[in-house]
């Protein structure tokens, strides 16, 4: 049954992360927008989408993999929080990229959850004893 | 004056790292770097907070481990900072293996004890330099040598014939007295169980299959096997625990299985059952041990057909009428008196198994509870000679068969066990070492790294089972030959030959103390 709901949290997170670094590499207008309003194009887009990208493979590898995809992908949309509350907000154009973001924020909590015992050097807090 | 009670840090204040200070200290300091670059990520550059995410995560660790978790008190008291010591403490044994651990100091084998065992299983001259590692402070037991070495010794010549006594058609003859000792499917992995098989077939030796069920990847390497039946009797059981005679008939008509072995207790965990949990009742180790499939199993401490001494004799005598093979029982002795009542059984009925494995306390096994494996049973030597005392006493000594196990890795050892009384050893561990085991002790976790103990396919990517074979075969030859030339320096011809005068036993060693019932 765990597997089941983690495979089907990887999956999610695996499209939106894949799907959102794809967009940023290939020089997508919106993202190419939003990085200017954050100060950070080229360069900022590009690094991110290659992050999010290896997120998403990360995701999608082996059981050792997945627990380290799914940290990734959660520091970037923890920056990607930041982003929202400081400059892009949620609402408007951005309210569409903002629902994405809770459903892949959540999810990647989610895994994290589930998978707490495989995180390194950090699972060890999460065992009886 | 009055008295001052010495203060902790006298004389080394300077020297000292106060952990408790650095620990408040960085709690401190985190939100503080946080705030610094949470403002300097909103005030001059979004790039700062490649920075800011990090803190925040750190952050987030430390207040959870400070405030929320209760489980663990270092990290409630320290936060981040103790996680330094999981981390410590988690590379711990790799560092002291690799680093700080004496060649002589590791256990339960130390680094000169796998190296060689290494070093015959690769094939290598395993010719040391410059005297022994050794202490020579006469606590050990030694080989005494004859003044005038045998010149030829053929040891194809000293078969061993189980079953003999009995004149059974299936008596099995043993070309050399060394044996794989007890691994099951499931505590090995599959590929770790083949090549053990095949080197065991390719060197000319009995392989024990262990209490995991019907053999299937002990056979695929081709072995002549041992059968061991465990309380479980996995493979050859009714649903209630006891013993299925057809399913026994079965197995021990298969042309590769030559003997069976009852086990009455194991040395690591003497006295104790077992479980294995449903989650790791696979299908196929369900089909192999005949029990549900996802529900727990039970391995009781003892038989079910075995209350006493006489039920026990019955019991043996029962497998050894429905299965035609030689039969033997294997034990960890505890009291000698109570060995010396199942042969006094034995005795009584005019039966008697065909051979008689005693595991020492010192053996090794997956996983026991440490009280077992520290404290429960008596050490092979001391077993070895209560048990040749109480055979001979009896006068059933030359009707059966003595098989010893527990650390028998080298031949030297080995050789002492058979001048103490055994006919044959068993060794499990020596073998896992042959396999390329580097003493990971995960055997428990399913992590073993080298794909020996583990069902994890990526961690048996590494293993090849030819090679491995290969290591097998030459670690059963590297023994072979140590033991023709140590087999020559006592003088005899022949291992039978071998008994306690070509022992010298240190005054107050265990194995001096006798029992009230040892043979005079």
């Amino acid at each position: 049954m765990k597997k089941i709901v983690s495979w089907s949290f990887q999956v999610i997170l695996a499209v939106i992360m894949g799907m959102a670094g794809v967009m940023k590499l290939m020089s997508d207008p919106d993202t190419i927008t939003l990085f200017e309003s954050l100060g950070m194009e080229p360069a900022g887009r590009i690094v991110i989408g290659i992050l999010e990208i290896l997120a998403a493979l990360l995701l999608l590898g082996t059981s050792v993999t997945v627990v380290r995809g799914a940290f990734l992908s959660f520091c970037i949309l923890l920056g990607a929080l930041i982003a929202h509350l400081s400059v892009i907000g949620f609402g408007g154009e951005m309210s569409q990229t903002s629902i994405l973001w809770a459903v892949a924020f959540c999810t990647s909590i989610l895994l994290l959850g589930l998978h707490r015992k495989e995180i390194p050097f950090l699972g060890k807090a999460f065992e009886r004893g | 004056m009055p008295d001052q009670p010495p203060s902790v840090s006298a004389g080394s204040a300077t020297a000292e790292l106060d952990l408790f200070q650095l620990a408040k200290l960085t709690n401190r300091l985190l939100p503080a770097a946080l705030a610094i670059s949470l403002w300097a990520g909103l005030s001059f550059s979004f790039y700062y907070h490649f920075l800011t995410v990090p803190l925040l995560i750190l952050n987030l660790l430390n207040f959870s481990y400070r405030h929320v978790q209760t489980r663990h008190t270092l990290l409630k008291n320290f936060g981040i900072v103790a996680q330094l010591r999981y981390f410590l403490e988690s590379v711990g044994p790799e560092m002291r293996q690799y680093l700080y651990t004496g060649d002589t100091e590791e256990r339960p084998f130390n680094r000169l004890e796998r190296a060689e065992v290494y070093r015959k299983a690769k094939g290598i001259d395993s010719t040391s330099a410059f005297g022994s590692q050794q202490e020579f402070d006469q606590s050990e037991i030694k080989l005494r040598h004859a003044m005038y070495p045998t010149p030829d010794v053929d040891l194809s010549l000293c078969n061993v014939v189980v079953g003999a006594s009995r004149n059974l058609d299936t008596a099995v003859s043993m070309n050399f007295p060394l044996i794989i000792s007890a691994m099951s499917y499931g505590a090995l992995s599959g590929k770790a169980v083949e090549a053990l098989s095949r080197g065991a077939k390719a060197a000319g030796i009995l392989m024990n299959t262990g209490e995991g069920g019907y053999p299937k990847y002990h056979l695929k390497g081709g072995a002549d096997l041992i059968f061991q039946m465990g309380t479980g009797k996995f493979g050859v059981r009714h649903e209630n625990g006891t013993l299925d005679e057809d399913a026994l008939r079965d197995l021990a008509a298969h042309p590769n299985v030559k003997m069976i072995e009852i086990k009455l207790s194991q040395g690591a965990k003497p006295g104790k059952g077992g479980i294995l949990p449903g989650e790791k009742v696979s299908r196929e180790i369900a089909e192999l041990r005949k029990v549900p499939m996802g529900e727990d199993v039970i391995s009781p401490p003892g038989h079910a057909e075995c209350h006493d001494a006489a039920t026990t004799v019955e019991f043996i005598r029962r497998v050894q009428d429905v299965s035609g093979l030689p039969v033997g029982i294997k034990l960890c002795l505890g009291n000698p008196e109570d060995f010396s009542e199942l042969v006094g059984a034995m005795v009584a009925q005019n039966s008697h198994p065909d051979f008689i494995t005693i595991d020492g306390a010192e053996g090794g096994t997956g996983a026991a509870p440490a009280a077992f494996m520290d404290s429960m049973g008596l050490p092979l030597f001391v077993a070895l000679r209560h048990v040749q005392s109480i055979l001979v006493k009896s006068g059933i000594r030359d009707r059966l068969h003595v098989f010893a196990s527990g650390k028998l890795i080298h031949s030297a050892r080995q050789i002492q066990a058979l001048c103490l009384g055994a006919d044959a050893c068993c060794t499990a561990r020596g073998f896992m070492f042959s396999l390329g085991c580097i003493q990971a002790l995960q055997c428990n976790k399913n992590t073993c790294p080298v794909g020996i103990a583990t069902q994890n396919p990526e961690l048996q990517r590494g293993f090849d089972i030819e090679d491995k074979a290969r290591r097998v075969e030459n670690y059963v030859n590297g023994i072979r030959h140590d033991f023709k030339q140590l087999v020559a320096a006592t003088g005899v011809h022949c291992v039978s030959e071998l008994n306690e005068r070509h022992l010298y036993i240190p005054p107050g060693h265990p194995v001096n103390v006798e029992f009230k019932g040892d043979a005079a």
